[in-house]
């Protein structure tokens, strides 16, 4: 289980995150939305370990985050906004570069099984040939190469079509019901979160995304 | 794992980094070489006939043949003459026989026949240079001559022959450098000599200088890898990003080294270790120089611009470009401005060593505060 209390982050003057709180129980698919700035990207990061809190605790299956830094890093899989790969390398290199540096030495046939899952066939093309879609896929395959237990999406599903779109949801889905993971992630796309997620927290005060989700029936967490 | 990982990244820019890597020795080697063909182009041919065929006359020639702007080449007579009307020599001078007895009988003229065309534009010059020797040689032997007739007339013990009498004045000459003078204002201590060494396109300037862009170049990997956005997945990696720095730092370093150990041997005929550690701790001077910029810099473009400029401006402040010499003598800590001046003087910089000290912990520290 996830546990958040009371984090607080602030950049110079400007306070972004005041006193959030959250849990994520195994077996769930929990879906962060709110508007551009709203600070779902650092609360994401503050979870994922990129970046500390100002004030506040985390807690990872009963692990502090301040005593247990490099076990607790172990545990998370990392998907953030921007498509972070080696362009000029191919599917194959990208997984086998990460597979050398992971704690678990996994191999080829493993990491070509985790793509294969996420209906990434294109094993030896060059990263920078593959679609939108495909990279997304990729981005997200290389965060499972540990088989993390919190899965921290930050818009994995920006800017790429239907059915990429719907396979990687279905594969988030399928994560936490049969393997028990926890998954947070953000998107901007209402439907895909009504949809696939089991409550939703929202950041800021905005009405609109409580009257949307009310009128959905989606259970909202109280930040 | 490390290495296999880095092999990875590396493959697919091995072209461009085995030119960077090889650079400096290719263009120094191509450099000095050039600049030695265009030297030889500079030179003045001209064409000796040695009639005498003496020890004297083959000293002379020696002599000549250690003139810098003199390409002399030895002939006969008639083909040294047929060569200068067709214009391929610029003038032809005939050491005539009994040049060596002449000479040792103290008579100084007509020992040499100059011939010259009307485009023999270096003649007078060449020919001064000729005739001012030939005088040398001539004071030399009369000297020789007088002290031996000294020699007989006070019924000396001592027996010298003629050519030891010259050897010893050589030797006296050479060990009290006659010709060279000394300069001083008025109430200054510093003076300057003719024989003052300068560093001006030397080999160990050219490479100088080729090396500070190359390790420049050679580092962007810093800006394009630590500004990448898959630095992140180093956080659920078993080594940590600043592990991975530090030991690309360590192979791009070795390998760098060993390139620079081939350079001193191609380049110096001796192996002197001193030297050579002089010149890896240059390299280290322009690795810890790179991280020092990259690290500032999130963009590659703002790196491929400033970084010529800064190794263009050390190398001008080392004195490969300009003499600096008399500048670094008036202020001599100007010359630890840059650490080309310091390799050039064959001498390792205080200042820069503390500098390559003191940008590691900085880059360890600034690479070690990425994440929370």
């Amino acid at each position: 289980m996830l546990e958040v209390k009371n984090i607080s982050k602030k950049y110079r003057s400007h306070e972004i995150l005041q006193n959030v709180s959250m849990h994520i129980a195994r077996g769930e698919v929990v879906g962060l939305v709110g508007q551009n700035g709203a600070g779902k990207s650092t609360f994401l990061q503050i979870v994922a370990t990129v970046m500390s809190a100002n004030s506040g605790d985390l807690m990872l299956d009963g692990l502090s985050y301040n005593c247990n830094l490099k076990a607790i890093r172990r545990q998370i899989g990392y998907v953030p906004q921007e498509v972070a790969l080696w362009e000029q390398l191919t599917v194959r290199e990208n997984m086998l570069f990460f597979a050398k540096l992971s704690w678990t030495k996994l191999s080829e046939e493993q990491c070509r099984a985790i793509c294969v899952n996420m209906q990434l066939h294109e094993w030896d093309k060059q990263v920078s040939k593959l679609s939108g879609g495909m990279k997304r896929k990729l981005n997200i395959a290389l965060s499972l190469i540990d088989d993390p237990q919190l899965l921290l999406l930050d818009e994995p599903t920006v800017g790429i079509d239907l059915k990429s779109k719907t396979e990687i949801a279905h594969f988030l889905t399928q994560q936490a019901k049969e393997h028990q993971k926890m998954i947070l992630y953000t998107s901007h796309d209402m439907k895909e979160i009504t949809t696939y997620c089991d409550r939703v927290y929202i950041m800021g005060e905005d009405s609109f995304y409580y009257d949307y989700l009310q009128e959905k029936g989606i259970t909202i967490g109280k930040m | 794992m490390f290495l296999f990982t880095r092999m990875l990244l590396l493959k697919k820019q091995l072209v461009p980094t085995l030119i960077w890597l090889l650079m400096p020795l290719i263009l120094t080697v191509v450099v000095v070489q050039w600049g030695n063909a265009a030297a030889r182009d500079a030179q003045i041919p001209i064409a000796i006939v040695d009639e005498d065929h003496s020890e004297l006359s083959r000293a002379f020639i020696q002599e000549l043949q250690q003139m810098d702007l003199l390409t002399i080449q030895l002939m006969g007579k008639q083909k040294a003459l047929y060569a200068l009307e067709k214009n391929q020599l610029d003038s032809v001078f005939i050491i005539k026989r009994n040049f060596e007895k002449e000479l040792r009988n103290n008579k100084r003229n007509q020992l040499i026949e100059a011939y010259s065309t009307n485009r023999s534009y270096f003649y007078f010059a060449v020919k001064e240079n000729i005739s001012s020797l030939a005088q040398r040689k001539a004071t030399q032997a009369k000297a020789a001559h007088e002290v031996k007739n000294l020699l007989n007339k006070y019924d000396s013990d001592i027996e010298w022959s003629f050519d030891e009498i010259v050897a010893q004045g050589q030797q006296r000459e050479e060990r009290y450098e006659l010709l060279t003078v000394d300069f001083s204002y008025y109430n200054e201590n510093e003076s300057s000599s003719p024989t003052e060494k300068t560093n001006l396109l030397t080999s160990w300037g050219i490479w100088a200088f080729f090396t500070l862009i190359s390790t420049f170049y050679l580092f962007d990997w810093v800006i394009k890898e630590s500004n990448h956005p898959v630095v992140v997945r180093w956080l659920q990696s078993k080594i940590s990003y600043i592990t991975y720095f530090f030991s690309t730092l360590a192979v791009y370093l070795l390998i760098m080294l060993v390139i620079d150990i081939l350079t001193y041997r191609i380049i110096e005929t001796q192996f002197i270790w001193s030297e050579v550690l002089v010149m890896l701790v240059f390299r280290l001077t322009c690795v810890a120089l790179a991280l020092f910029v990259a690290v500032h810099l999130k963009q590659v473009l703002s790196y491929y611009f400033i970084t010529p400029i800064l190794a263009l401006l050390l190398a001008l402040l080392g004195g490969v470009f300009i003499p600096m010499e008399r500048f670094f003598a008036k202020w001599p800590i100007m010359s630890e401005l840059s650490p080309v001046y310091a390799l050039l003087q064959w001498d390792v910089s205080l200042v820069w060593s503390v500098f390559i000290v003191l940008i590691c912990m900085y880059v360890y520290r600034k690479e070690s505060n990425r994440f929370a």
